[in-house]
């Protein structure tokens, strides 16, 4: 479980330091996920490759909402790539360092790692004057809640640099224009990673049937390689049918490339290797100028996105220096290798 | 008894249109002539047919990006995919009226498919391409099945909402499919009654599977529900799509509609691409202080109408227009569903009344427009033999039934210059299988009295029209029962009333097939019309790129094959690579295909003109 230190913001700015890190959580989360779901072979492992396929999505979602409420307040948002193996922004407990692994059952237990909830149904307590704390994801977010609705009306800017759903993910992503907007992607991003608890005032649940399953269970499935279905026990659940899931399907990936010497590697591999990193590249750059007013800034980042994926595809079938192995994406953030066009 | 049937499981939500539009306008003609143009006879983008080069690509999609807004070019940098979204189960119907507590209800509703015009420059030959579709999900209340076919869209009504005056914001159109049983569908009933009832249904043999049908309306442009045709708004959102589309990357601009639909049971005898239940068509009668239907006012649209055990179930999903942008409908006032003896006598009876509020937006809105209306068995009994209509008060009819109808069992056909095909329709007389010796007259909609062809149904009450491609063409024909139908020539012809398939021929393209199996040959003569005129293929195969189309020559040999036509990742997208372009490519990637040897071409009977009237709903829209 990932632990989070919480500490009651007292300025606008340290609001606007809180919903950053959150807008770091949410990108952090998108290289692990990416390349267990890269690595699937093609044409294998259905199952895995839709439920990771739509969790990625639901994470570029919640980093667009996070950044959304942080141009709604006034912020800038930055994008802060971060380095695998490492924790993830925020981790005080140094309890996970997250990997990037090849679609394995570790990849999907990491997965859960990182998306667990609290276990116990705990309605939080309104109370704002906490000093410091350590809290899971959920709670952090209920934290942040809570923060963003003590902000006055004039914190809040309307139609400042805001990211619709008008090109990409219709009806999933909107505009914040005011505290009930946030409150409301608060609540999306909430109840699609750890699952939103049913409380007295909250009909919600991870495990309903009529939504789609949290992140943390869909994770939970593919590690024990079994579908959750709806059951008439107490507990609303139970353990279905196989989920038809091989782990033997997948590209002979390394973990963690950014700790691998390239250098040693046949030119074919450095270069595909360079064209990730340099896709990855216009991919950041591209979210900055989209999250800062540049036109046609998210439709730049979303054409980096699919050059990385072709850029990955390579990669994954470009053998590295022993002739078996290969190397995903490491996601490496090189803006000056990209202007000095060094990638390929 | 299709959708009409108990059990139902209606739905509703939005789903977002993100087709490319480059390939909606010919090249020549009227001016503003439009230089990113596609010839669909020659099934190519109209680049320079000398000398294909990067450059000339390049100018191709820079000219498409100029259309933007003075040639009605709305979204040259789409992905033709179509996803439902905000879309759920709002309700069920045993027989016993709307049930929203049963727990199927709220569970979304997952599809995407891939929007190609069977006839790029028309608007009746919308088809949406997909593999599966969910309601509910895996783990709880849901049924998956795998398509029969694509949806289809059928009976586009163009003044459906008069007052959404944005493109196409004024229509409203009807989708169908079906799942078979036997072909991967899943019914995972759980505790809901609705699915343990259609479960059961299944195990009927003379249940086939089930049918969906849905209405697509208030579609909104640019995410803009305010703008219209020639508006000073509609002119700043083209320019700023322009300013994205010029910034480089991604740039979609997805039109987005509202739709309600149904899921219900798929019997013998129904045809899967539409409706085939009775047939209520549209009278054409102008609503009262509206402009009249000819002249672009509201339309009350076709309807369909079965007789269940309880009463007679309308389907009126496509039917009442809707008076604002809200989608409120317009009040008519009480409905009378009249049933009449077929002549000579015309004993007419009254046999029920609408209310105008089970026609309203919110009744709509909550059964997906199916109106049922309870009557006694002996009238139900009488139906069968009595022409169905819908008046108002005072005697105008805004529906009535097409008695003897014939429903083509293929929506749009695909075949290649030189080969032949048989198009053929089902017969229905009210609703039921008619039997041998209907005479049923197809023509083409520009066609003659001299030039119409006819057919006589065998027993199981079925016309056949055999068809041959002798070259590059589109062909709507039209299909009537009868010895002397009034056939429809130029604007009489109305996809609300008339049934049609659409004929594609595919050019044989034989002289591209002997080209050297070159990158410049394959580039210039297959691949640069997708690269030109789909800029969104950059994101998963750059199509001007030598080395990434031969490492990728396996896949792309998969994504091509004819057999995997129905796919949602067919390529090209716009299904209309010719066999001799096929042949190139297979030839330059290595596999050495074999090009399937061509049927005789066959001089006589060329066909004609394709008709104007679908053509000019696609009309450049001059701001």
């Amino acid at each position: 479980m990932i632990k989070l230190a919480w500490q009651t913001p007292q300025t606008l700015a340290e609001v606007q330091a809180a919903v950053q890190k959150a807008i770091d959580l949410e990108f952090s989360t998108l290289p692990p996920y990416l390349y267990a779901k890269m690595t699937i072979l093609p044409g294998t492992n259905a199952p895995a490759f839709a439920r990771l396929n739509a969790i990625v999505g639901q994470e570029m979602i919640h980093m667009c909402l996070a950044c959304n409420i942080m141009n709604a307040i006034g912020g800038t948002v930055q994008i802060n790539p971060p380095s695998y193996p490492g924790p993830l922004p925020g981790d005080v407990d140094g309890g996970l360092t997250v990997h990037l692994l090849p679609f394995s059952q570790a990849a999907m237990a990491q997965g859960m790692a990182i998306e667990e909830p609290v276990e116990a149904i705990d309605p939080p307590a309104l109370n704002l004057a906490v000093a410091a704390t350590t809290v899971t994801i959920g709670e952090y977010y209920d934290w942040l809640d809570q923060t963003l609705a003590a902000l006055p009306p004039n914190a809040w800017q309307a139609n400042n640099n805001q990211i619709s759903d008008q090109q990409f993910f219709p009806g999933q992503i909107f505009a914040v224009n005011s505290y009930d907007d946030a409150h409301t992607a608060i609540t999306q991003i909430v109840s699609e990673g750890e699952g939103t608890p049913v409380t007295p005032t909250d009909n919600g649940s991870p495990l309903d049937f009529q939504h789609e399953l949290a992140h943390y269970y869909r994770f939970w499935e593919m590690d024990r390689n079994q579908v959750l279905v709806k059951d008439p026990n107490p507990v609303g659940f139970a353990w279905g049918g196989p989920l038809g899931l091989d782990f033997s399907q997948v590209y002979p990936a390394i973990a963690d490339p950014e700790l691998h010497d390239f250098s040693q590697d046949p030119p074919a591999a450095q270069q595909a290797q360079a064209a990730c990193n340099a896709a990855y590249t216009a991919l950041v750059d591209g979210l900055v100028s989209a999250f800062r007013g540049g036109t046609g800034g998210l439709g730049i980042a979303v054409r980096a996105m699919f050059d990385l994926r072709m850029a990955a595809m390579t990669a994954l079938t470009t053998p590295l220096a022993d002739g078996h192995s290969v190397a995903g994406a490491a996601f490496v953030y090189t803006p000056n290798a990209a202007s000095q066009g060094e990638a390929a | 008894m299709s959708i009409l049937e108990f059990p139902r499981v209606y739905f509703r939500g939005e789903i977002a249109w993100d087709p490319v539009t480059t390939n909606n306008y010919p090249a020549g003609g009227q001016p503003p002539l439009a230089p990113a143009a596609y010839d669909e006879n020659a099934c190519d983008a109209t680049l320079s047919q000398v000398a294909v080069t990067a450059q000339s690509v390049a100018d191709f999609r820079q000219a498409a990006i100029n259309e933007v807004g003075n040639f009605g070019n709305w979204n040259p940098a789409g992905s033709y995919r179509c996803p439902f979204y905000n879309t759920a189960i709002t309700g069920v119907d045993l027989g016993n009226g709307l049930d929203q507590k049963d727990a199927f209800a709220t569970a979304p509703v997952d599809f995407s498919g891939m929007l190609v015009d069977c006839e790029p420059y028309g608007a009746y030959t919308s088809q949406l391409f997909f593999d599966d579709m969910s309601f509910g999900i895996e783990g709880g209340c849901r049924i998956h099945g795998k398509r029969v076919e694509r949806f289809n869209d059928r009976f586009i009504n163009f003044a459906a909402n008069p007052s959404n005056n944005m493109i196409a914001g004024v229509a409203s159109v009807m989708w169908q499919t079906c799942f078979p049983k036997n072909a991967g569908l899943e019914v995972d009933a759980f505790d809901s009654n609705a699915l343990q009832a259609l479960q059961g249904c299944l195990s009927d043999a003379d249940v086939l599977g089930l049918m969906v049908r849905f209405v697509t309306y208030r579609t909104v442009y640019y995410d803009d529900d305010t703008l219209s045709n020639g508006s000073p708004g509609t002119a700043a959102a083209a320019a700023a799509l322009q300013a994205k589309l010029n910034a480089g990357g991604f740039q979609p601009n997805q039109a987005r509609s509202l739709l309600v639909g149904t899921v219900g049971l798929w019997r013998q005898g129904e045809v899967f691409t539409e409706a085939s239940d009775r047939a209520l068509i549209s009278t054409m009668a102008p609503i009262p202080g509206q402009t009249d239907p000819s002249q672009g006012g509201p339309t009350v649209a076709t309807a369909f109408a079965r007789t269940t055990a309880t009463g007679l179930a309308l389907d009126f999903s496509n039917t009442i227009p809707c008076i604002n942008r809200a989608t409120d409908k317009f009040d008519l006032g009480p409905l009378t569903a009249t049933a009449t003896d077929p002549p000579p006598a015309v004993a007419i009876a009254q046999i029920a009344t609408i209310a105008s509020s089970q026609y309203s937006r919110a009744a709509f809105e909550a059964t997906s427009g199916i109106i049922d209306i309870p009557l006694p068995p002996a009238t139900i009994a009488q139906l069968a033999g009595m022409d169905l209509a819908i008046t108002t008060a005072d005697g105008t009819a805004f529906l009535q039934e097409d008695v003897l109808r014939a429903v083509p069992l293929q929506a749009n056909v695909y075949i290649n210059q030189g080969e032949t095909a048989e198009l053929s329709v089902q017969v229905y007389q009210r609703g039921v299988l008619a039997g041998a010796g209907v005479t049923v007259t197809m023509s083409d909609l520009n066609a003659s009295q001299a030039t119409c062809v006819k057919q006589v149904t065998n027993s199981g009450g079925v016309a056949t029209f055999p068809v041959q491609g002798t070259t590059g063409e589109i062909i709507g024909w039209v299909f009537q029962t009868g010895d002397t139908p009034v056939l429809p020539v130029g604007n009489v012809f109305t996809p609300l009333n008339f049934t049609y398939t659409y004929l594609r021929v595919l050019p044989a393209d034989d002289n591209i097939a002997a080209l050297p199996p070159t990158w410049d040959n394959v580039h210039n003569y297959v691949l640069a019309n997708w690269e030109a005129m789909a800029p969104c293929m950059d994101n998963w195969l750059r199509l001007g790129d030598e080395q990434q189309v031969m490492a990728y020559g396996p896949l792309i040999r998969t994504l091509t094959d004819p057999a995997n036509f129905e796919s949602f990742r067919f390529m090209p997208v716009t299904r209309d690579m010719s066999a001799g372009q096929r042949t190139l490519l297979y030839n330059f990637l290595g596999f050495g295909a074999q090009r399937a040897a061509l049927n005789e071409a066959v001089a006589a009977g060329a066909g004609q003109d394709m008709q104007a009237l679908s053509r000019s709903m696609r009309a450049p829209v001059v701001n």
